[in-house]
């Protein structure tokens, strides 16, 4: 049976409730429905171009026994970033061209732009080479800021340890029209996370590899967390 | 200026034809498009329960043209049309941990001939078999056809390719451009027969892992709202826009 979060309290009424995987889909399945809320009052209101949900974030910091302490959604209004727009571009690449001359521009972790990602080639050139450790990423942080298109790391990190960094995904799924992956890391310090980003680590020129931020989204409300406390994260697709 | 390719109106179709083909004409196609979708999305939203969930949207844009680019024709996609399970089965692969053992990044997807097939999508530079070795010329091609049945999420090929070539066969789009949250590409077939285009799909060649052959998957699969018709000589302009 569909876990469905409804009312006004709905954060509260998780509180030590475990942490599971039909708990998270729940959050999913709220998080598009305020989602699609959001986008029916913009069109209405015409300051919407077009509905373009997107990509979802659920977030629940939990005790070791996996019991909830808080949980919360994305704001509805977050976007997938620049970086993620420019590697899809980078995909639609005839395959009658010289290869080796297409390549993009994605701004890294710390706000530097490398415009040698090579998305078709086979040397340390390519963005997928495992030669570095390749793959997804996640940092949380306590910025509250609204997201924007050009975001490139969280806004504020974290000072304790580890969650001051990213932490790895684990692995990606697909299932009738969503994308999903899910990641988590102990915390050693304490704090309220407010934000989420996930990152790829992709490998521009010869073998360089950075974390590149593709979605960038705030929390409905803060989270707050201590150490020892487990920060679960879960990104949902809709395509 | 950006006003008069503003598509209005019952007669839009009518009112672009002898216009000259021209990117601002196929942002206007688009533009059109996104209200379609807009206006089906929210007839979808009084039901109790939506069919949709929206998430990332696409929009296609074919025009028929003389060899001057004068428009004969030109239409949209239906607006509810889908991204395909491949795309999502290829996305979800790149969603791979970093630090893991990347060998098994593996994305299924299913070919145009309907056969299931792997690709690497992290792996060791020296591996052949990753699915964009440049040796195989990987790449994303176009295909159009006249058959007119609803897409669906599995979707794998064109439904009615056509009997004369070269419109039977996939052509190349651009290089992909992204700007303000729009993702787009454009690509042409001069046609050597006639027929009525009816849909248009969007394809990744890619290698295939263990086998290392170059496999073709189509990601995205759109129906027009009307048939497009088209004789020798014609050019079939597409252009795809991806909304993020």
């Amino acid at each position: 049976m569909n876990l469905k979060l409804i009312g006004e309290n709905w954060r509260e009424k998780l509180e030590g409730l475990r942490y599971s995987r039909r708990l998270e889909l729940a959050l999913h399945e709220k998080a598009r429905q305020e989602t699609l809320d959001w986008a029916k009052e913009q069109i209405r209101d015409k300051k919407l171009d077009l509905l373009r949900p997107h990509e979802t974030v659920a977030l629940a910091v939990t005790d070791r026994r996996g019991k909830i302490l808080g949980a919360d959604i994305n704001m509805p209004n977050d976007l997938i970033l620049d970086n993620f727009g420019r590697w899809l571009a980078g995909i639609i690449t005839p395959p009658a061209i010289v290869n080796t001359t297409r390549s993009i521009s994605l701004t890294d972790i710390n706000g530097s732009s490398h415009s040698n990602h090579y998305i078709y080639y086979f040397t340390d050139y390519t963005y997928n080479r495992d030669g570095a450790a390749v793959g997804g990423a996640m940092k949380v942080g306590s910025g509250s800021s609204a997201a924007a298109r050009g975001d490139y790391d969280v806004t504020t990190a974290f000072g304790g340890s580890p969650e001051d960094d990213v932490f790895p995904t684990a692995t990606g799924s697909y299932s009738a029209g969503y994308a999903t992956v899910a990641g988590a890391i102990t915390a050693g310090g304490s704090g309220t996370v407010n934000e989420v980003g996930l990152f790829m680590k992709w490998v521009y020129y010869t073998a360089y590899d950075v974390y590149v931020m593709i979605c960038h989204d705030i929390l409905g409300s803060g989270i707050p967390f201590s150490a020892g406390n487990i920060i679960n994260v879960s990104y949902s697709f809709a395509i | 200026m950006l006003r008069e390719f503003e598509l209005v109106g019952e007669h839009w179709r009518d009112n672009i034809q002898g216009m000259e083909l021209s990117q601002r004409l196929f942002d206007a196609l688009h533009a059109k498009a996104r209200r379609e979708t807009r206006s089906f999305i929210l007839e979808e939203l009084k039901k109790a329960k939506p069919s949709i969930l929206a998430g990332l949207r696409e929009s296609v844009a074919v025009a028929v043209t003389d060899q001057k680019l004068r428009v004969l024709e030109a239409e949209i996609n239906q607006p509810n049309d889908l991204i395909l399970d491949n795309f999502g089965q290829f996305w979800a692969a790149h969603l791979h941990g970093v630090e893991q053992t990347t060998t098994t990044s593996i994305a299924s997807l299913t070919d145009d001939a309907n056969s299931s097939q792997n690709l690497l999508i992290y792996g060791d530079a020296s591996i052949y078999g990753m699915w964009n070795h440049h040796t195989y010329e990987p790449g994303v091609v176009l295909a159009v056809g006249s058959g007119s049945s609803a897409a669906a999420r599995d979707d794998y090929c064109i439904e009615t390719p056509f009997g004369s070539s070269p419109e039977d066969s996939y052509f190349n789009c651009g290089n992909g451009s992204y700007a303000a949250g729009y993702i787009s590409t454009v690509g042409s077939v001069s046609a050597g027969g006639s027929g009525t285009v009816n849909e248009v799909g969007l394809f990744l060649k890619a290698v295939n892992w263990t086998a290392m052959t170059l496999k073709t998957f189509m990601l995205f699969h759109d129906i027009l709202g009307s048939g497009i018709p088209f004789t020798a000589g014609n050019i079939i302009n597409v252009s795809y826009s991806i909304a993020i």
